[in-house]
This record gives structure tokens, sequence and C-alpha cells, in this order.
């Protein structure tokens, strides 16, 4: 294989942002990816029964699919089941595109609040990186929220639908901050690609390519300014000179044949969990542990993101089903700390839209609110469309137990280790999580629910996946620097999610995108000393 | 000649079992859980050997527990097996009801009398209200909720 000057591992959200930046360079650039390009017109929305043909391939478990691009995750010892999904846009292809910002206090949580760790960067440094990612996302929301510093160039809001509106009136009611969904979803037509049309199941890929995956935004410009993307390529660990630098890495193709591809950078995107268990099965005589991991850091400060699920059922209809499922309206209210609360950070009120027939059927059943035989229309009809659902998303301490490691006997298809997680609920999560039920509920029956419902943590809802390659100035309690550069190997860095020395309490696309886009910037910045 | 699905006897056990579980609602234009071609659902979807435990399960549970076929016994009675959790099988019929609820509210009929339209959501999509904006005013008017750093 030819030398390259970058290779990039992971064509997702953060891969493909870096292959976009620094593909006006000049550079050569290569980037593997275990997955394959995905066709819209296999989605599950161009299927009538969309709600069936959604649980097996595109399920949100790799261990429920088991699909060529899936390797097995352990994570029997884990209250929260990891989800991704492996393809060129990676996660991207099923998430919801909620893509609100961390707030500026999520960077310096310890210098403000006395929990967590800060970062060595902060908000302003990557302001200018959020507004080049939001163009690029085509983020549409709403100027003038109160609960960020000004975001602007927003397209326009996702409509609000009934459902939106009624729990807007509850929000306040109560003088509860509340704001439409930063959503990446193009609700109107950019360049060549057409607006919303609210098909509705966004988390299983959508069909109208308006939903912001980044095989539809980053890749076809990266790809168009000569960017190499190889598929079905599973990289097997980063090689070494042996004297800390990065050389490239070692993959299999799509033929299951081993090659070697040397490059001057290497930059790593392949999430929370992929990221660390790349570095931990990348041994060498110089880092037995693993690469980057003398400090024996990498893998540890595993963040999920811990979630409440809470709904409310109304008497009138409101075709709340209707709209971008995951995208509707926010709030915030309780996102910065408050110690009279009984915890430190916070979280946010994040709205869906109501289950489809088949969901709401199955869920009722199981809850025991519809009945079988005699009663089962009846108490079907007071719930379908009338529901309104909530995710509670609570910031997650880094605790260094909470981590990635590898399983001593699960290995994919190429025999590689798979990856095992080890996480529990922190004291701090779990009262956090507690308040935002109870508060989740208030808000339902101040807008007029009828019945209330609220569970957490919610088992199957593992997407955010954080810290375990986190940033620091110390390279004892850190795996990457400022700049997203490994402390313990030169040229090579990471710029997905496992950066984050902090979660923050939101959807962490928006806040890694832009982390990416800075790292490379560096690069750019400092590409003579880098290829040197 | 197509293999059947089901034998004979296996079939109206499983046609019983589905209409206690989803009766008729003729007043709403609903069918009942029979009428919306299950057996045909459960094989295209892999889980019709997982039927065919469950209805075996319940037309044995049905002569062990009331010394009578399942046909024989009254609505209550019937329901009451295909409830029951604590029963040897409960895991595999607990699946058929769920594929059965899949089934039953994907059916354009079922669709089209539950108020929507018997469509794949692609390539119309469906129109949803924008919604009021001018209910932000209150949030607007609160002033600057994060801190500065």
């Amino acid at each position: 294989m030819k030398p390259v000057d970058v290779l990039i591992i992971g064509a997702g959200a953060t891969g493909a942002a870096a292959a976009w930046n620094l593909s006006e360079s000049g550079l050569s650039i290569l980037c593997l990816e275990q997955g394959e390009r995905m066709e819209p017109t296999a989605y599950p929305a161009t299927h009538a029964d969309w709600e069936t043909v959604r649980l097996k391939d595109f399920a949100v478990s790799p261990n429920v699919r088991q699909l060529a691009a899936d390797y097995p995750i352990n994570d029997a010892d884990s209250a929260i089941a990891i989800a991704n999904f492996n393809a060129v846009g990676g996660s991207t292809i099923l998430y919801s595109a909620h893509f609100p910002r961390f707030h500026p206090s999520d960077f310096k949580t310890k210098t403000l609040d006395g929990v967590g760790d800060d970062w060595p960067i902060d908000y302003k440094t990557l302001e200018p990186f959020f507004a080049i990612n939001d163009r690029m996302m085509n983020v549409a929301g709403l100027a003038g929220d109160p609960a960020y510093p000004p975001v602007d160039n927003l397209l326009p809001p996702v409509p609000m639908g009934k459902m939106g509106e009624t729990l807007g009136k509850g929000f306040n009611k109560l003088g509860w901050h509340w704001w439409p969904s930063y959503s990446a979803i193009a609700t109107r037509r950019t360049g060549t690609r057409d607006k919303c049309i609210n098909l509705g199941p966004c988390n299983t890929g959508c069909a109208q390519s308006a939903k912001s995956s980044v095989d539809v935004t980053y890749w076809p410009v990266a790809l168009r300014n000569g960017v190499q993307l190889r598929t079905r390529c599973r990289v097997r660990e980063i090689t070494t000179d042996g004297r800390d630098r990065a050389t490239g890495a070692i993959y299999y193709d799509a033929d299951g044949r081993e090659h070697r591809q040397e490059a001057k950078i290497v930059i790593v995107a392949c999430n929370g969990v992929g990221t660390p268990r790349l570095l931990l099965n990348s041994r060498s005589e110089s880092f037995p542990d693993g690469l980057a991991n003398r400090s024996g850091m990498v893998g540890r400060h595993l963040m999920l993101h811990p979630l409440g699920y809470v709904e409310g059922v109304f008497t009138e209809q409101m075709h709340s089903y209707r709209g971008p499922q995951g995208c509707c309206i926010l709030g915030q209210e309780f996102y910065e700390s408050d110690p009279a609360r009984g915890y430190m950070r916070g979280y946010t009120m994040h709205v869906l839209r109501g289950p489809w027939p088949a969901e709401a059927a199955v869920s009722g059943v199981l809850r025991r609110e519809i009945p079988w035989g005699e009663g089962h229309h009846e108490a079907f009809a007071a719930r379908f469309g009338k529901i309104a659902s909530m995710a509670i998303i609570c910031e997650d301490l880094p605790e260094p137990e909470n981590r990635v490691t590898l399983d001593p006997a699960l290995r994919d298809a190429h025999g590689i280790p798979a990856p095992k997680i080890a996480y529990r609920l922190g004291e701090n999560s779990k009262r956090m999580l507690a308040h935002g039920l109870k508060q989740g509920r208030a808000l339902m029956t101040a807008a007029g629910a009828v019945k209330t419902f609220a569970f957490g943590p919610v088992r199957h809802t593992g997407w955010h996946l954080m810290g375990t390659t986190r940033m620091g100035r110390d390279p004892r309690n850190s795996v990457v620097n400022e700049f997203g550069e490994a402390h313990e190997v030169r040229g090579l860095y990471v710029v997905d999610s496992s950066v984050f020395t902090t979660s923050g309490g939101v959807n962490p696309v928006s806040t890694m995108q832009a982390v990416a886009l800075y790292v490379s910037d560096h690069i750019k910045k400092n590409l003579r000393e880098r290829l040197n | 000649m197509d293999t059947p699905l089901l034998n004979p006897t296996q079939a109206e056990l499983l046609s019983l079992m589905l209409e206690t579980l989803i009766p008729a609602a003729p007043q709403r234009g609903l069918p009942s859980g029979a009428k919306v071609r299950f057996a045909e659902f459960a094989a295209t979807k892999g889980i019709l050997p997982k039927v065919v435990i469950a209805v075996d399960a319940i037309g044995t549970l049905a002569r062990e527990r009331h010394s009578v076929e399942f046909g024989a016994l009254e609505p209550a009675a019937r329901l009451a097996l295909l409830t029951d959790r604590n029963q040897p099988n409960a895991m595999a019929i607990a699946e058929m009801q769920t594929y059965l609820l899949h089934c039953y509210y994907q059916n354009p009929i079922v669709v089209s009398a539950i108020g929507m339209e018997p469509k794949a959501p692609f390539p119309e999509g469906y129109q949803v209200e924008e919604g009021d904006l001018l209910l932000l005013e209150p949030v607007f008017l609160r002033g600057k909720l994060y801190r500065d750093v």
C-alpha cells in the first residue's frame, strides 16, 4: 500500500469532519472504515412495516445486529448497554440528530463546581468550530436561546407539532426554560439536499437524506476533494516505529487479507468504545499495556449519560408520533449546578415524538396499560397519538473504574479481542436521575397529562460514549493533550468523544465534531512540523 | 404445492388464540387478531418456529390444567392461559404476542381504522404543525441562564 500523509480510522461523525477539514490542504488522506456505504432506499422508512423491519439490521445494539461490520461488545457488567452503528456515517446513520452544544460551564466543572475535571480547552476555543460544523451539518433551530451564548445562522426550527406546543405551555406554567431543539436536519432545501418531510423514523436512517448523517454532509465534499475512503476494512492495530511515533496501521480488507498502511499522521475516530479497544489491542514492546497507555488511562473514565424516560398520556389527539423522532423541543432549566438539589451538574429534558402504532401497543401491553382481550381497543385508542415522551439526559461524572478493557475470551470475526464494559451509575448520577424523573412527571402534569410514567436508567441507550482517552495537560491522568495528540505517541491523534474530559448533559455530537475540526485545524496549521 | 405453515389443528388453535388476544371491534372497523394473516407474517420474519412452540404449549397447558381442549374453554379462561407469565413457555408466548402486535398494528385495515394512511413513511412524509413560537416569549424575557466561564 502506498504511504499516505494522513490515515483516519473510522468514517463516522468525527472522522468525516477531520477528513473534510484536512482535504483542502493538499495532503494525501486515506480513511479506513469497517462498515459499508449505506443506501437510503434500504432504510426501514421505505417499508410500510418499518417498525418491524428496524428490529434486526437497524437495531441499536451491535450484539443484536451481528452484521459483518459489527464487533461484539461484552456489556453484561454495565448498567447501560452500548449502542452504535458501523458504516460510512457511523452512528450518525441511526442518531436522532438532536444537536445542542456543550455549555461553557461543561468545560470547567472542577473550577466551577468542584467535581469532575477541567478540559484544557474551553467553549470559546471551540466556538468558531461549532459555527463551521453547524453550517456543514445544516443545523436547524432558533436564535436567542438564553441557555446558550449566541448561536447564529440556523435553519428554521423543526416543527413543534401539537405535542411540542402542549408541552411548551406546560414549561411556561412552571416558569421553566424550554426552546426548539437544535437539530442537524435540513428544514429547507440546501444545496443538493432535499428538505425534511417529517418521515418520522429518523433513528432508523433517513430515506430522504434530510437528516444530517455525515455520509450526506462531510463525506461528499471530502471525497470530491480527493480523500480516499476504503470500506469493509477493519483495523487490527496501530503501528509505531519503536521510538514512540505512530507510523500507520495493520488492517484486514473486505476479503480478509492483511495489509500494512503507512502514514505520517494517524487520526483515530472509532468512538468511546472502539478507540480504546484499538489502542489496547495495539500492544508492542514499547507499549505492553496498549498504545499510549503507559499511564493506564486508556479505557478509563467511561461516561455514558444515564438516561431517564418520562411519558405523559393526554386526552387530546395530538398525532404525537408525527415529526422527526428525536427532535422537537428541549428544556434546560436544571442544566447548571444548584447544590440545593442534592447533586452537582445537571441534565437536559429532551422531548421526543410519541410512539407509532406497534410500539404504542407493545409498550402499553408491557406496562399493563393496554389489556389483552376485552378493553384492548379502547385502551389503545386512549393512548395512541396522545403520548408525549421525554428523555432525561444526565451529565455523567468521570470515574476511573468505569472503563473499557479487552474481553479475555470474546473476539470479533477477525479474531481481534472485543471490548468489555464495566460501568455503574455514581451516586451523583442516581440523585440527578431521580430529580429529573420527578421534574419530568411534574412537567407532563403541568401540561395536562392525565397519566404519567417514568423510569430510569433506560438500559438500551448507550449511544453517548465518552471519556476513555481523555484530554488533559497532565500525562499521568489523561491520554491526549490539548491538541488531541497522544501524550506518549507523536503523530497519533484522537478526535472522537473518547477525548471528552467531561460529558455535559447533552448529546455529544455537536461538541465532538467541533473538537474534531479544532484538532484537524491544529494539524493543518502545523503541517510542516507534524509531517516531519 | 405450497407446504402449509401450520397443520390444521395448529392453525385452528392459533386462530382462536389470536382472536382471544385481540377480539374484533366492528364499531371501530377493527378486525380480530385472527384476521391479519399472522402466520404468514411470522413466516416472513423468521419466527414461525417460535409461534409453533407457543401454539403447542397453549394446547398442552389447556389439557393439563383444565382437561379440555383450548377451544372448549370460556374466553376468560383462554385469556388467563395466554397471559400466564409463570408457565414454562411464557417467553415464547410473550414473543409471539409482541410480533402479533407488530403484525396487527401495521396491517393496512387496522392502520386505516386507527386514523393513519396505510403507507410507508417515505416518500410522502407527513404534515406537522409549526407551532406558535410566540410561546417562547416568557423564556426569552427571563434572560441569560448559562454561566460564563
